[in-house]
């Protein structure tokens, strides 16, 4: 298992490094990255994402308490939680146009987000066997993180390119 | 309410709604969501956009 650990460390920081070239690569940071529709709708985002979050941590309590026994450990309901939120808010903001930066284009973002699925997936596909563990109560392991993070920016790629490859269907 | 003037206005000098949408600094769907009057812009939007298109915010925006 340590055998692996330095190459996947290693594609992580390749992945990470590609990633934060993409992202940054001809940002100026004199100009505003979003305009103020943009702004308005990200404000809207953060507001729909943290009552995603604030509807599961309800759910979830509901569920133990009628079911008298405990489906989720705390790390695990955390990373759920946090991970809904993100793309419930990055769902939001997408399908309005308001995710990508007017200085980036899609295509970048499209490209960064399947880089970091990319890693996030080989990461989880090497630690599958330590994930997680669905018998009685689920609990987290590294594998499981992995997983859920690959899910995650798959999820938003995915939405990103449909919305991209309609707009230039639809365009102007 | 669409606001046809503004779509009439960059088309009479032959723009894209990217291209001015580069010259006012705001992304093309923002130029868009303008015209076919989903969004309503602060003035402060409206005044750039009369200025890259030379026109007047009474011209462009001031409904009858």
């Amino acid at each position: 298992m340590r055998s692996v650990i330095v190459p996947v460390v290693l594609i992580m920081l390749v992945g990470g490094f590609t990633v934060g070239v993409v992202a940054f690569s001809g940002e100026r940071h004199d100009k505003k990255r979003f305009d103020e529709r943009q702004l308005i709708i990200q404000g809207r985002g953060f507001m729909v994402g943290f009552s995603v979050m604030l509807a599961y941590a309800l759910a979830v309590v509901l569920a133990e308490a009628i079911l008298d026994r405990e489906l989720l450990d705390t790390s695990v309901a955390l990373v759920i939680c946090a991970d809904l939120g993100l793309v419930a808010f990055a769902e939001y903001c997408i399908l309005r146009d308001a995710y990508v930066s007017i200085r980036k284009s899609a295509a970048g973002e499209i490209a960064a987000m399947g880089i970091l699925t990319a890693c996030f997936t080989v990461n989880a596909a090497v630690r599958i066997d330590d994930g997680l563990r669905l018998s009685e109560t689920a609990t987290l392991r590294s594998g499981a993180v992995f997983a859920m993070q690959a899910a995650v920016c798959g999820i938003i790629a995915v939405t990103l390119l449909i919305k991209t490859l309609w707009d230039r269907r639809h365009g102007e | 309410m669409k606001n046809l003037r503004l779509k009439a206005a960059r088309a009479a000098l032959d723009l894209s709604q990217q291209a001015l949408a580069d010259r006012v600094g705001v992304s093309r769907q923002t130029i868009n969501a303008i015209e076919k009057g989903d969004y309503n812009p602060t003035v402060n939007l409206c005044i750039a956009i009369c200025k890259a298109l030379g026109k007047t915010l009474d011209e462009l925006f001031w409904e009858e």
